[in-house]
């Protein structure tokens, strides 16, 4: 799984035990986090399994469960043997001293086939500085916000392969995290804006969940074509254009990509 | 150096590469769109194992001419015309090796004359039971960026345990494709009726694949040839004669456990 950051042990044995976990602070939190727990089915084999466990193993001291999506994975009649939670998103919360943590959170049969799955966002006590925190390396995992894009924009602003491959093109392109999306205005070779909504919208979006941008940035190859093969990432709106700039959004995982390597290196 | 020259098939010209003369004479069928020019890193150490090696480029791939109706979508054509070449070259005992489409000709024409097949090697090519008929033509209208999406594609079908510089060329070379006439030979690949067929091939035949790419999946096609041998290699994918460094000697293995009486006579290293 995930290499260079420290696993968090917040659901292990919680799920079996029922007790409160909370060993890391919301300071302490870091996209691409994994905890794991041996899961211990509960008595019925109602569905959904999961459910109970994660309210049971918040990933933070003193976390609050504030949103769940569920959904059956490729197994659903699967025995579930053991539970694992990623990091997909932290940040503050509007509230000032709270923080949101989003993790994806799956149970894996004993062949390792998810056999349900949930998006999950919890809201945990954080220090004051996490309020104005837009240091780059929460940032650079943050995808889909504003803030990102400005990032990915001022990595790609001196990238000359970027400029040839949208030099013919007038038109904005999202990128869609989960629920985040953003929007890069591009005009003839360069990105004249990076908002929330583009005033006549986006050319065409892509997207794919937290945790399929997550493992897109962790890895070590820029393998966005095999994953969409897979379903993790789609396009929806114009797809001539996303096909005709294609290049450029391979250009813009590299920038993403390297951006997340290069506060790995720092940290 | 290798002979090569142009056979004149249904009134156009087909391009053929031949290396060494060895009595028994291997065939090698590239992937949908490209040429024979896939196994120049493969040609020189075949021959060295004692065969005549004859490498093709389809109709309207590479240096031949496209067949008079244009560019084909149809398997079992690329399969009568690969068997024409073999008649025409007077080929002795015959071997076969293909990947991808090249994989699906070669047991094409398994399917058709395993009587006159000594062992058939077929590479990333899984058969289902179900053909897809419905592919989109092909339209210069709608598809943008070709060289793009070809280079990307493709640099998506290599494996994991592939050096980039080598998966750079690989991704590069494919670009030199004509995208018509590798659409058409998707179209083909699409609707191939091949599954009910398998079973009446007769020769001894090996289906390969990447660990990479269609992996394990491809063991069914294997289990639907009576007698075949199956093997999913790790760390390849879609392109094992083009990634793998030591293709010649796996190939030699591969025909070596298919016909044990020839392989004490290869040579090679």
């Amino acid at each position: 799984m995930w290499k260079g950051v420290a696993s968090v042990s917040a659901l292990e044995n919680a799920a079996a035990k029922g007790t409160q976990p909370g060993a890391r602070g919301f300071e302490d939190i870091r996209v691409g986090m994994v905890s794991e727990a041996v899961f211990s089915p509960g008595s019925g084999g109602a569905v959904p399994q999961l459910l109970p466990a994660i309210t049971q193993a918040p990933p933070v001291r003193d976390a609050v469960l504030t949103g769940v999506q569920w959904e059956q994975g490729a197994r659903p009649r699967s025995a579930g043997a053991r539970v694992e939670g990623t990091v997909t998103r932290w940040k503050p919360a509007r509230k000032r001293g709270r923080g949101r943590v989003h993790q994806d959170v799956r149970l894996l049969d004993a062949d390792g086939q998810v056999v349900e799955s949930a998006s999950v966002v919890w809201d945990a006590p954080a220090g004051t500085e996490a309020q104005d925190d837009d240091s780059a390396s929460r940032v650079a995992w943050d995808v889909g916000t504003v803030a990102w894009g400005k990032h990915l924009a001022a990595g790609l602003a001196a990238n000359e392969a970027f400029a040839s491959a949208v030099q013919t093109f007038d038109g904005s392109v999202g990128v869609r995290a989960g629920e985040e999306q953003v929007e890069f205005r591009i005009y003839r070779g360069s990105i004249v804006e990076v908002a929330k909504k583009s005033l006549d919208g986006p050319t065409f979006t892509v997207g794919g969940s937290e945790r399929a941008w997550t493992d897109l940035l962790s890895s070590p190859q820029n393998d966005f074509v095999k994953r969409t093969q897979s379903n993790q990432f789609r396009s929806i709106g114009n797809n001539f254009q996303y096909l005709r700039i294609f290049k450029a959004v391979m250009l813009m995982v590299d920038e993403a990509q390297l951006a997340v390597a290069k506060e790995a290196s720092r940290a | 150096m290798h002979k090569a020259g142009y056979l004149n098939i249904d009134g156009r010209l087909g391009y053929v590469e031949v290396a060494g003369d060895g009595d028994d004479t291997l065939l090698c069928v590239h992937t949908a769109g490209q040429s024979g020019v896939q196994y120049r890193n493969n040609i020189d150490g075949l021959a060295a194992l004692g065969y005549r090696v004859v490498v093709v480029d389809l109709p309207g791939h590479g240096r031949s001419e496209p067949a008079v109706d244009g560019p084909i979508t149809s398997i079992p054509y690329y399969a009568d015309w690969c068997l024409r070449v073999l008649d025409e070259l007077g080929a002795g005992r015959k071997y076969l090796l293909g990947c991808s489409i090249g994989g699906r000709i070669v047991l094409e024409m398994a399917a058709k004359a395993s009587e006159s097949l000594e062992a058939v090697v077929a590479m990333e090519c899984p058969v289902s039971p179900v053909s897809r008929s419905k592919w989109r033509t092909p339209e210069d209208s709608s598809t943008p960026s070709v060289r793009d999406q070809t280079y990307f594609s493709n640099l998506a079908l290599i494996g994991s345990d592939v050096p980039a510089a080598t998966a750079e060329m690989i991704a590069t070379m494919h670009c030199r494709e004509d995208w018509h006439v590798t659409r058409s030979d998707l179209i083909g690949w699409g609707k191939h009726d091949l599954w009910s067929r398998l079973p009446d091939i007769s020769c001894p035949t090996y289906v390969i694949s990447g660990g990479d790419s269609f992996g394990e999946g491809l063991k069914a096609t294997a289990d639907q040839i009576p007698g075949a041998r199956f093997q999913s290699i790790d760390g390849i994918a879609h392109y094992p004669n083009q990634e793998m460094p030591d293709f010649v000697e796996a190939f030699k293995g591969w025909v070596g456990e298919l016909r044990p009486e020839s392989a004490a006579k290869r040579g090679g290293n």
